[in-house]
């Protein structure tokens, strides 16, 4: 019977791809609206995720998140290396500077200044040119996406990337590319420029206070947290771990940016879109097919077997749904990998959608369940 | 032997003054082996008599016992089985599941009684061949003519061999000549000395295929020919 329940769905074809449609659209929209709402989040963070080194971020006490950098003296790096548990401090630039390339154009970048003789906080991974390139005169690295596009040699057209060998201007002063690397997507989509603390302070316009962040490496065995705590009771700076700075900036976004408003939007109305389209047509369905259940119910078909012929068309139809919608939206983030949108699937996700999915299916099948409940038996009989 | 026995039978719908009498003290008994009309004007309770028979509607007082087992002395699920073993349905507009083949739509009795689905589908062909339509075995209802429609329904209405087949105006949306051949195939293939058959009608062509013929007017059995 419950086969014959299957068949009788799957049998009104206008109806069943109604229903699993609004289930895949649903589906599609909570994860993929979802999915770009975790990658923006990331890219907010993309910087801390790609300098794995330091156990803890110092900063200055009213710093807010990554992006909001408020310098320090550069004596509060000699400071931090004072604290007991410290295993090694360096230093690190981080702004926004105007680069002028060949053909005229200015652009705005990020500029990341790392320590000269450590290296630390330099681009996690190199597609052409040396790390310790870094060092020669004038050098600095340019992230690749920034390089093919809006460092392009002939931006806006992007036929002529920026490479090694060319030189450009970062505030008037003279730069040459010494190697491409590859780093996390940056929130605003800036180009993302490295080269050494040193250097960065002499791209920068001329300030009293030029350091950004104090990288830290706690001793072994020394728990970075209590250390982040040590720091800033000695130096009344703050200091995190790079777990919870992250928080700190997802923190900040959530709560001052209209993201997640945006974005909860979005996932909300595919919710109730998905729920008002699939839930409508299934109770629609049910209620075509009353006849048929009152004629099973009168021929001997217990309650509770119609109960599961109608969960099991539930079932049937969210998990048909729920597939084409997190498929088509696994497609999407595939093919949009290497564009400027931020998509991020994680597993989670497909857990939530399949959830939101079983409640829309859930919620059809009360409805249903209680118009089979509260059924008039003796429709049979009416013509 | 005795298959109905209705004493005082009495069914009420809604209550103070919008209380209706469909059913006001009807007696009826049916034997095995006898194919019995109710006839009677739209309205009169002859569907809702025939609901109380089938173990569909509950009734408000009297007695109605359907082979020896009194129906008030039963729960949903105990009349559930009843029906399932022991009644066979034949609806005016078919009620045929439209998104199955007609061996499914047969099979389906046979299904609720356990039996295994190919088997069902089996015996749902052997019957469907008795009936001359051994060329319709895949095809849905709706692609069937009236009259292959209703043999269908005759099909699943006594697949399982009930002992109690109630028909609701079997012959309403059939030609003559449509309406006749189901009376035989009722009359001369379904009935048996173990079965009762019971139809309401509205149709005077079929009379001659009644053993006996009762008349309700107003929730009443008031005539019997």
């Amino acid at each position: 019977m419950y086969l014959y329940a299957l068949k009788m769905l799957i049998n009104e074809r206008a109806k069943y791809i109604g229903i699993v449609m609004g289930l895949s659209f649903a589906s599609f929209i909570i994860v993929q609206q979802a999915s770009i709402f975790i990658g923006l989040m990331l890219r907010t963070v993309g910087f801390i995720h790609d300098t794995p080194q330091p156990d803890i971020w110092v900063m200055d006490e009213k710093v807010q998140y990554i992006d909001d950098v408020k310098p320090m003296t550069d004596t509060s790096l000699y400071r931090v290396r004072g604290v007991d548990g410290v295993a090694w401090a360096v230093p690190l630039y981080k702004g926004i500077l105007k680069a002028r390339l060949k053909s005229g154009n200015y652009q705005n970048c990020i500029l990341i200044g790392v320590d000269g003789s450590t290296l630390i906080g330099s681009p996690p991974v190199m597609m052409e040119g040396n790390i310790v390139s870094l060092r020669d005169p004038d050098a600095i690295i340019v992230d690749h996406v920034g390089a093919s596009n809006k460092l392009s040699l002939d931006f806006p057209l992007n036929q002529k990337p920026l490479t090694i060998g060319e030189v450009i201007e970062i505030n008037d002063r003279r730069a040459k590319v010494v190697g491409i690397c590859n780093s996390s997507r940056t929130f605003q989509s800036q180009p993302v420029i490295y080269t050494t603390f040193n250097r960065a302070l002499n791209f920068a316009p001329n300030e009293r206070k030029l350091l950004s962040f104090v990288l830290v490496k706690a001793k072994e065995g020394v728990d970075p947290k209590l250390l982040a705590q040590t720091i800033q009771k000695t130096t009344g700076l703050k200091a995190f771990d790079a777990q919870d700075f992250r928080w700190l900036t997802i923190s900040y976004y959530l709560k001052y940016t209209g993201i997640p408003i945006n974005f909860g939007i979005s996932v909300l109305l595919g919710f109730i879109i998905g729920t008002a389209i699939a839930g409508q047509t299934f109770y629609n369905f049910t209620l075509d097919n009353l006849r048929y259940f009152a004629t099973f119910r009168a021929m001997g078909a217990p309650l509770g077997m119609v109960r599961k012929m109608i969960l099991i068309q539930s079932f049937w139809v969210g998990a048909i749904g729920w597939g084409i919608g997190t498929g088509a939206a696994s497609i999407s983030g595939f093919f949009t990998q290497y564009s400027e949108l931020a998509f991020v699937l994680t597993w989670w996700l497909f857990l939530a959608s399949a959830i939101s999915v079983g409640f829309i299916c859930a919620l059809s099948s009360f409805v249903s369940l209680r118009k089979i409940q509260t059924m008039d038996a003796s429709i049979v009989f009416k013509s | 032997m005795e298959a109905i026995r209705c004493e005082k039978l009495f069914k009420t719908y809604g209550s103070g003054a919008n209380a209706v009498q469909a059913v006001r003290g009807v007696d009826l008994t049916v034997n095995t082996g006898e194919l019995l009309l109710i006839v009677g004007p739209s309205g009169s309770g002859k569907t809702t008599l025939i609901s109380i028979l089938a173990g569909i509607l509950p009734y408000q007082e009297g007695v109605c016992r359907v082979f020896g087992e009194e129906y008030k002395e039963m729960n949903e699920e105990q009349k559930t089985v009843f029906r399932k073993n022991n009644i066979g349905f034949v609806f005016q507009s078919f009620n045929l599941i439209p998104m199955l083949s007609a061996v499914e739509n047969v099979a389906v009795p046979l299904l609720l009684n356990g039996v295994a689905p190919i088997e069902a589908e089996i015996k749902a062909q052997e019957l469907l061949s008795k009936l001359d339509l051994e060329d319709k075995f895949h095809v849905s209802p709706r692609e069937l003519s009236g009259g292959q429609q209703q043999r269908l329904a005759i099909a699943r209405g006594f697949i399982h061999e009930p002992k109690l087949i109630v028909c609701d105006e079997p012959t309403a949306y059939l030609d003559h000549k449509t309406g006749e051949m189901v009376m035989e195939i009722l009359k001369n293939r379904v009935l048996n000395k173990d079965r009762a058959i019971i139809v309401v009608t509205h149709d005077p062509r079929i009379f001659s295929y009644a053993d006996r013929v009762v008349h309700m007017e107003d929730g009443l059995l008031v005539e019997k020919a």
